[in-house]
């Protein structure tokens, strides 16, 4: 078999965003084209890297200088799992771009969107701490210069939700930079596996004022509560691809990174996993709860994406294997369906030319497939059987019973909270295909190119319902990878 | 070949799901092909499951879903038998009913398809034998019902919502129940799970099992949850409706019997605390069933709307089914299923008169109709036994089954229960009195002087369900021999049928010989028939009006709402008025609006000013380092 070297996954991307404008010059349609060759290339990459990985983790060195001097990337199956995941939704992305795209401005938008790739995979990828924040910082940007691009009337509310971002943003890389810092001073060393062999005789004070500010840093790029108020804004604000790749990319890459720092540096630290816990369920019930009043169909997705990562973070800081293989399968399922939805309500919002939820109905008798799409994503979201969603839930709750009398509480309260998501998104679904509506004129179906990723992404919702013996088989040991701890799987090295 | 391999219950659910498939495919296309084919898959699914009879089969039915490979199985036994049967039967007979009457309805041909998944989604809860398969079965008979709820259109979305939300709120309480039985037995199969309950905590039964409780209580309708029921039974597809009352809504109660009985088990049962000799679990499903049954009487009373009154009444019996169900003798037992039979029975015939009458008058409100008896005889024969079952009256089947449940309360002395139940019996026969009277007697409205009976496709399925009803007034040995194997089968001692003449149900108290009783009944109505018909001719026919308006002249009436069937029962209601004012309804919708207005509260912190994130931002960090330096 081939064996691509996870390095090349970045450094392709990032050699060929330099590349992009170059060639624009001399051919000017070659900038989707070239963009859609690199994600093919990571999709095809990742999908080998995450075979290989599932026997051993693969471990690439950059430059020959051996850790913990040098910079190394780690895949075990949990990033592999996460850099495919990346690529895959990238890639189904890129077919749902062109109509959303300003025109004239191709080549920045495609630049940048596989730097966002780039730096996504990087996150999920690499075993040292500080490039860890390098890559957040590339993705970061990526994101902020993506969601400013936005075309026509919304222009002005993207242009706010990104300085809105931004400013959140910087206070994220900052508090993750200084974190970074009391850590190299505490212990002398970045590479996350020597980090985690030193962190427990070091300075404790140190080291815990260190993961507040790392809890902070990435908190902010998990959405987790209080630190998410960027979310909505941006969300609502980005363009209807880049809200998909906000939702399944940034996000999923940005609390990957969240629960790397706390499970693998930090060893599962109780307090911080406490913490986590409460913040979780906060995050989810605010979350929810903000979603039943919507009136604005991608404000009400940004929500329930808030809740959702809140439900990933209770599922996560439960810390044992049932409910780690449950949070990664909420993980997979939010991707996918959250992406699907995104998608189906961009062309939603394209075909109508508003968000607002009450023009959505009797839009099964004007866009079934479209509504077809929407609805199966609502439906894996709410948890229905026979979708992925059912699995999750299902997974998660009896993983929280495990934990006794607080994990029944815990259960209930998680159960609440998806009661609240199946009220609003009933809603949806039931106005799009049980309300009449006002102007019964059938519009225009998305074309192929962009049906493709949704029906793509609408069969893996399926799968993952009825068939999730195929995908335990990864998130089986990348769950196990996660209770390890990182001592195992380098060697010490 | 031989046929009776194809005879298990995973092959029913396989047909009828893809059944609903086809049917919905086909029936795009050509609604003959629509029709022709919901009959057929539903008439052969009913076909198979009464082959099932007397067999105890249980297997994998699909690859595991989850992490650590539990199997799914489905099986038959002879309780689920019993009400695999029912739901068959009257799932096809509503099909078949629906032709006519959901003909150019809204969104006709989901109609079909959604029957035949509720169907199998159904026969799937009775047939599963694990946690895991009950809880997916459960789900998909939710949604289904759900859907064919809101086919009525935007009147019933409301009612609808409020179903869903109320079954999903159960649903998840069921959901935290299994999973903690799961956990704690490390398995999901019925008989695995019974075999280890021994032996365990009270505690831990209480809690998983009242957990599981409440999903059923919800189905059921049962007290604190009532809510949901008579708007949506009312608002639902005429065609759906029979469905849904009669057959979706014992389910409640067959799940009841599952953890209850068969899961837990009469022991543990009594070990977790007894009153009387009856569980204090068994005893407070009883009070609520008993509760529920009276006061969804009193509602019933006071309805004008036919199928509000109906609904209402669903929701009564199905209390009095709990009321058996709670008390777990053998007697009461035999009587709650033997009363869900018999209001599976008669529940059906009447919405589904209903339905046609609606369909012909086009209103649903009793004070405008009056006088069907003599337009249309078929459905007023069968609706009219169909009522006399309903109020227990002997000489229909009804009377068999309250007179087990009656007689196992008193055999208890339970004195809170049992006359609760005796008063909702007398209000069950108000109401239904009510209904006969306005709907098919007294004076027919000038609009309806050309009404006559519904197609044959309508009185069909009406005439088979009341001959049954009629047959096992007279034969309760058929019903009661099904229902005295489901009650070995729980463990209960089951009740004595005399298996050589079907007639006689006997056991310590009396004996009830229904033979002997019908002939001495239909004898006193020979006679009274003669009397009346001497005594008929001395009698005058008058304007009903006549009667309260001593000849003045009509018209200038007219809006006084003087139809004999308005403010029918105006003493009882004026008798219950302040009480029934304290409407549970009122409840839950101030918790609903006070959630989210909360909720609009909530969405407050996401102000959209960036100063106040930062904040956010800053007080987290603050609170993290606090908590850092003090606590950790």
């Amino acid at each position: 078999m081939v064996n691509i070297d996870p390095t090349l996954m970045i450094g392709i991307p990032l050699f060929m965003g330099f590349l992009i404008p170059s060639v624009a010059i001399v051919w000017k349609n070659s900038p989707r084209y070239l963009a859609g060759f690199t994600i093919l290339f990571n999709l095809i990459a990742s999908t080998l890297l995450l075979i290989r990985s599932l026997n051993a983790p693969v471990i690439s060195v950059l430059g020959g200088w051996q850790p913990p001097y040098g910079i190394v990337f780690v895949a075990g199956p949990l990033g592999s799992m996460l850099a495919l995941l990346i690529s895959s939704m990238t890639m189904l992305t890129w077919f749902y771009l062109p109509p959303h795209i300003k025109e004239g401005n191709e080549t920045k938008f495609y630049m940048l969107f596989i730097l966002l790739m780039a730096g996504a995979t990087g996150m999920v990828l690499t075993g040292d701490l500080f490039n860890l924040f390098v890559f957040t910082e590339i993705t970061s940007i990526a994101s902020f210069s993506l969601l400013a691009y936005s075309r026509g009337k919304d222009e002005k509310e993207a242009v706010e939700a990104t300085i809105k971002y931004m400013i959140i943003g910087s206070l994220s890389s900052a508090f993750f930079l200084i974190g970074i810092a009391l850590l190299y001073g505490a212990t002398g060393t970045l590479n996350m596996a020597d980090l985690a062999s030193k962190i427990p005789s070091a300075n404790h004070n140190l080291v815990m004022m260190a993961l507040a500010m790392i809890i902070t840093g990435l908190g902010i790029e998990a959405e987790m509560f209080p630190l998410n108020g960027w979310t909505p804004d941006a969300y609502t604000g980005a363009t209807h691809p880049v809200s998909v790749m906000f939702a399944s990319v940034v996000v999923k890459a940005g609390f990957f990174a969240l629960i790397r720092v706390v499970f693998l540096i930090f060893g599962a630290a109780t307090e911080a996993l406490q913490i986590l816990m409460i913040f979780g369920l906060l995050t989810l019930f605010v979350g929810e709860s903000s979603a039943l009043r919507q009136t604005d169909l991608k404000r009400m997705l940004a929500y329930s994406s808030i809740g959702q990562m809140g439900l990933l973070l209770v599922a996560f800081s439960l810390n044992n294997q049932t409910a780690l293989v449950g949070g990664l399968y909420a993980m997979l399922n939010h991707a996918i369906a959250k992406g699907l939805l995104f998608m189906a309500a961009g062309s939603f919002i394209f075909a109508l030319g508003t968000r607002d939820i009450s023009a959505l109905n009797g839009m099964g008798k004007r866009m079934p497939v479209t509504s077809a799409l929407f609805t199966i994503g609502a439906f894996s979201i709410m948890g229905l059987p026979f979708f992925g969603g059912f699995i999750s839930k299902i997974v998660i709750i009896a993983g929280s019973m495990q934990a006794g009398t607080e994990g029944m509480l815990v259960a209930i309260l998680i159960l609440s909270a998806s009661l609240i998501e199946l009220v609003y998104f009933l809603r949806v679904v039931h106005r799009i295909w049980m309300r009449e509506p006002e102007d019964d004129s059938r519009l225009k179906e998305a074309p192929f190119t962009q049906m493709f990723p949704m029906i793509v992404l609408a069969a893996f919702v399926f799968l993952m319902g009825i068939y999730p013996q195929a995908f335990f088989k990864v998130l089986i040991p990348a769950a196990q990878e996660l209770l390890r701890g990182l001592g195992t799987m380098i060697g010490g090295a | 070949m031989d046929y009776t391999a194809f005879i298990r219950p995973e092959y029913v659910l396989m047909l009828l799901f893809a059944g609903a498939l086809i049917t919905y495919f086909a029936g795009k296309y050509s609604s003959m092909a629509r029709y022709s084919l919901s009959l057929l898959f539903s008439g052969l699914a009913l076909l198979m499951v009464a082959l099932l009879y007397g067999k105890n089969t249980l297997s994998v039915w699909t690859p595991s879903i989850t992490p650590n490979g539990i199997s799914m199985y489905v099986g038959t036994n002879p309780l689920t038998w019993f009400f695999a049967i029912i739901l068959a039967s009257l799932s096809f007979l509503t099909i078949m009913y629906s032709i006519p009457i959901m003909k150019g309805k809204r969104m006709e041909n989901w109609f079909y398809t959604l029957t035949l998944l509720l169907m199998g989604s159904m026969l799937g809860v009775v047939f599963s034998s694990d946690l895991l398969s009950f809880f997916i079965f459960w789900e998909m008979m939710t949604l289904s019902s759900y859907l064919l709820v809101t086919l009525a259109g935007k009147r019933s979305d409301k009612a609808a919502l409020n179903y869903m939300i109320l079954s999903t709120m159960g649903a998840y309480s069921m959901l935290t129940g299994i999973t903690m039985l799961y956990v704690h037995f490390g398995t999901t199969e019925f008989s695995l799970l019974s075999a280890q309950i021994p032996g365990t905590p009270v505690n831990f039964l209480w809690l998983s099992l009242g957990l599981v409780a409440v999903g059923f209580l919800v189905k059921s309708a049962a007290l604190p949850f009532y809510v949901w029921a008579a708007p949506a039974y009312s608002e639902a597809p005429d065609g759906f409706t029979p469905l849904f009352s009669g057959a979706l809504s014992k389910l409640g109660a067959y799940g009841l019997f599952l953890f209850m009985y068969v899961i837990v088990g009469m022991s543990a049962l009594i070990g977790m605390g007894s009153f009387r000799g009856v569980s204090s679990f068994g005893y407070a499903i009883a009070l609520l069933g008993s509760i529920t049954a009276f006061i969804a009487t009193l509602y019933a009373i006071r309805e004008d709307d036919i199928k509000r009154l109906l609904a209402y009444s669903s929701v009564s019996q199905v209390g009095y089914i709990l009321m058996g169900l709670g008390i777990g003798t053998s007697l009461s037992v035999a009587g709650s299923l033997y009363h869900a039979l018999n209001h599976a029975l008669f529940k059906t015939v009447l919405f589904m008169g209903a339905g046609a009458i609606i369909q012909l008058t086009g209103t649903r409100k009793m004070s405008e109709m009056g006088g069907l008896a003599t337009r249309m005889p078929i459905t007023f024969l069968t609706m009219l036994i169909s009522i006399f079952s309903l109020a227990a009256i002997p000489m229909t089947s009804g009377f068999g089954s309250k007179w087990l449940i009656y007689e196992a309360a008193i055999n208890k002395g339970f004195v809170f229960i049992a006359p609760l139940a005796f008063v909702a019996s007398v209000g069950s026969f108000l109401y239904s009195f009510r209904l006969l009277q306005a709907v098919f007697l007294g004076q027919l409205p000038d609009g309806l002087k050309d009404a006559k009976d519904p197609s044959l496709l309508v009185t069909i399925p009406m005439i088979a369900l009341t001959s049954i009803t009629v047959l096992f007034a007279i034969v309760p040995g058929v019903p009661l021999g099904a229902i005295a194997s489901a009650e070995s089968y729980m463990g209960i001692q089951p009740i004595q049928v005399d298996s050589l003449f079907y007639f006689r149900i006997g056991n310590s108290f009396g004996a009830y010989n229904a033979l002997v009783v019908m002939t001495i009944l239909l004898f006193a109505m020979l006679v009274a028939m003669i009397m009346f018909a001497f005594a008929g001719s001395k009698s005058k026919k008058v304007d009903q009006h006549d009667t309260y308006l001593s000849g003045e002249i009509y018209e200038h009436h007219s809006d006084l709402g003087l139809h004999y069937a308005a403010n029918f029962y105006r003493p009882i209601e004026r008798m219950f008025e302040p009480y029934l004012r304290l409407r549970l309804e009122r409840t839950y919708d101030a918790f609903g609006r006070g959630y989210e207005l909360l909720s609009e509260g909530i969405r407050r912190v996401y102000s959209g000013d960036v100063q106040t994130y930062v904040y956010y931002v800053i007080g987290f960090l603050g609170m993290l380092i606090i908590l850092a330096g003090w606590w950790w």
